[in-house]
Parts: structure tokens; C-alpha cells; sequence
């Protein structure tokens, strides 16, 4: 599992997209790959925040379906680092924040190689088999 | 011509951006000749504004330099700039506010106008390059605001859009991209890492 993370409008879709232009690419906007198909592509996750903002699983169920369905997958999934705003009154909105922080603690730890995108540059920031 | 070395600074608010922006400058102009020029773009819409603007001068008043308070249509600034100035932009957030805003008086934003942004954005990047070919070099302040969820107001959503559309259009053109976050400036261009005094 490959993961790009980076804030919003930082250019995250457009570095994927260019550097994997050559491979068939499945994408999966604010929806999550429930079955088998597309085997012969790499399965593109993003918008994870907008799938979890409408789950009804709860936190824990939803990270482990999420963990599940990327599980021995060549998977590229984009994150939008949210961690750095205002917290807001909304107990939902605050509940999200949350749910995003811990999920992407548990996708980073799991992933083979992490890469933060900053407005269209690339740097890496983790790479199994590479020393930290 | 040479063309002038654009330095693109991004950091978050009071990360001391605008104190690296100007101590690059100061200490360039100590050994090459050229003026220093400010660009102003905030204006005080409050006291706290006027505050904010006032500290921000006093913390120039030590340094020999020329200001210009340029809110909209940076263009203007392009007559008063002489070869080999070294500017300093602060900061293109406050001016995109400015500019989204312009009009607001009349009941027309730019932000509920179609294509008036793209326009001024277009504008934005020819009055760079205008600048780039008179100046040694050219430093570009701005805010880092998009490190959270997107936010549930439209117009908010349409600043975050446009500001990480402009962001990734200079950081591909500047010399140097800077990011200053944890009391680090990194330069993404050459992996550089300098701590904050």
C-alpha cells in the first residue's frame, strides 16, 4: 500500500495520475472497492474523509473494513491532511476529525511507502526496507 | 535580460515567515546593490488589523527599505520597481481575500462573478514575470490554510481552491519553495534545511 498525503488543492490527484499514467488505474472517490473486480489495475482510494462522513459503522468497524479491503491489494491511496485546522463546535465535524486522525495513524503504520505531496512536489517520508 | 530568482515562502500563521522573508533580503542587500522594496498588501479593516500592520512596521523601521501598500492589482506596484531591487511580497493570501472581495461595495464581488478571478489570476502571473525581469530577486509570502477538512462554507471552499491553485503554480515557477513549519524552513527545490533563529 502506497499512500500520498498532503493538504487540500495540493496537486495529490494530479501527481498519481501523472506518475502512474502508464497503468490502469481504478479510482475510488468517497467509496471503497467492496469487490473483486478490476484485478488487473491499481485500485486508487481517496476521498476517505467524505466515505467515513456517511458510514453507519461506527469508528473501529469502519477502520477495520477499511484495512480490510486494501489488505493484499496494490493500492495508492490518497489522504488530505486535516490536522491542522480550527476545532470545530460541531460535535460531528469534531467526531470526523477524529475518526480521520486515527485512521490515518493505522494506514501510515500499515503502509509500505508514505509520500507527502506539497503543492505538486513529491518528498518521501516513509519506505519499507529504506532506514528511517 | 537575466531573469530575477523567485523565492516562494509558505508557512502557517505566526510560524515567523514574513522574519525569514525579510532577514533573506536584509542579508542579500548587504553585499550586492539594490534597493529593498516592500509589498504591503493587508489593510486594516479593525484595530487588531491595525495592530497586526503596525507591528509589521515597526519590526521594518530598523531596516532601510521602501514601501509599497499594494492591495489589488499587484500591476500597479510594476512602474515603481528599478532593476536590481530585491521584494519582498507579504503575502499573496491577504491580496486573494482583497481581490475576491474587490467589488463587494458595489454588490459585485469578484467571487460570484464568473471568470473574473481567472482573470486576475492570469493577470497575477504576467505581473510576476514583470516584476522577475527588473529585480534581482523576488520573495512571495503566504499563508499555509489548507491542513484541515474542507470547509462547510461555499465561499471559504472557493478561497481554499484558488489558493492552492496559485500556491502550486509558483512553487513549480520559484528558484527556491520554502515551507516553514516546526520552527524548520525546508527549500522542497533542493532539500535544504535551516532551523529558525
Amino acid at each position: 500500500m502506497h499512500i500520498y498525503i498532503g493538504g487540500a488543492h495540493n496537486g495529490k490527484r494530479h501527481y498519481v495520475r501523472t506518475k502512474f499514467a502508464h497503468e490502469k488505474l481504478a479510482w475510488f472517490d468517497g467509496e471503497l472497492p467492496e469487490t473483486d473486480t478490476f484485478i488487473n489495475h491499481k485500485i486508487v482510494i481517496a476521498g476517505l474523509e467524505n466515505w467515513l462522513a456517511q458510514t453507519d459503522l461506527d469508528e473501529q468497524q469502519a477502520i477495520e473494513h477499511i484495512m480490510r479491503v486494501q489488505k493484499d491489494r496494490s493500492v495508492i491511496i490518497i489522504l488530505t491532511d486535516i490536522g491542522r485546522g480550527i476545532v470545530p463546535m460541531d460535535a460531528d465535524q469534531r467526531k470526523l476529525r477524529d475518526t480521520c486522525g486515527r485512521l490515518y495513524q493505522r494506514l501510515i503504520a500499515e503502509a509500505d511507502e508514505v509520500t507527502r505531496i506539497w503543492y505538486g512536489l513529491a518528498q518521501t517520508v516513509k519506505k519499507r526496507g529504506e532506514k528511517q | 535580460m537575466v531573469r530575477g530568482k523567485l523565492t516562494v515562502i509558505i508557512g502557517g500563521v505566526r510560524s515567523g515567515k514574513s522574519a525569514y522573508a525579510e532577514k533573506m533580503l536584509v542579508d542579500e542587500a548587504s553585499h550586492v546593490a539594490g534597493r529593498l522594496v516592500y509589498i504591503a498588501s493587508g489593510t486594516a479593516t479593525d484595530a487588531e488589523m491595525q495592530a497586526r500592520i503596525d507591528r509589521h512596521k515597526q519590526d521594518r523601521a530598523e531596516i532601510d527599505c521602501t514601501t509599497i501598500e499594494q492591495p489589488v492589482e499587484l500591476a500597479g506596484v510594476v512602474p515603481s520597481i528599478q532593476q536590481g531591487d530585491l521584494v519582498l511580497w507579504d503575502c499573496l493570501t491577504t491580496w486573494l481575500a482583497n481581490e475576491l472581495y474587490s467589488g463587494w461595495e458595489t454588490a459585485t464581488p469578484c467571487i460570484s462573478e464568473p471568470g473574473c478571478m481567472e482573470q486576475k489570476e492570469a493577470q497575477l502571473y504576467e505581473t510576476i514575470n514583470d516584476i522577475l525581469a527588473k529585480t534581482s530577486h523576488l520573495v512571495i509570502v503566504s499563508n499555509e490554510v489548507l491542513d484541515e477538512l474542507p470547509s462547510t462554507y461555499m465561499e471559504t471552499r472557493t478561497y481554499s481552491k484558488w489558493i492552492g491553485r496559485i500556491h502550486q503554480k509558483l512553487v513549480a515557477q520559484a528558484d527556491e519553495a520554502i515551507e516553514i513549519d516546526y520552527g524548520l524552513a525546508t527549500d522542497w527545490k533542493n532539500g535544504q534545511r535551516e532551523v529558525l533563529a
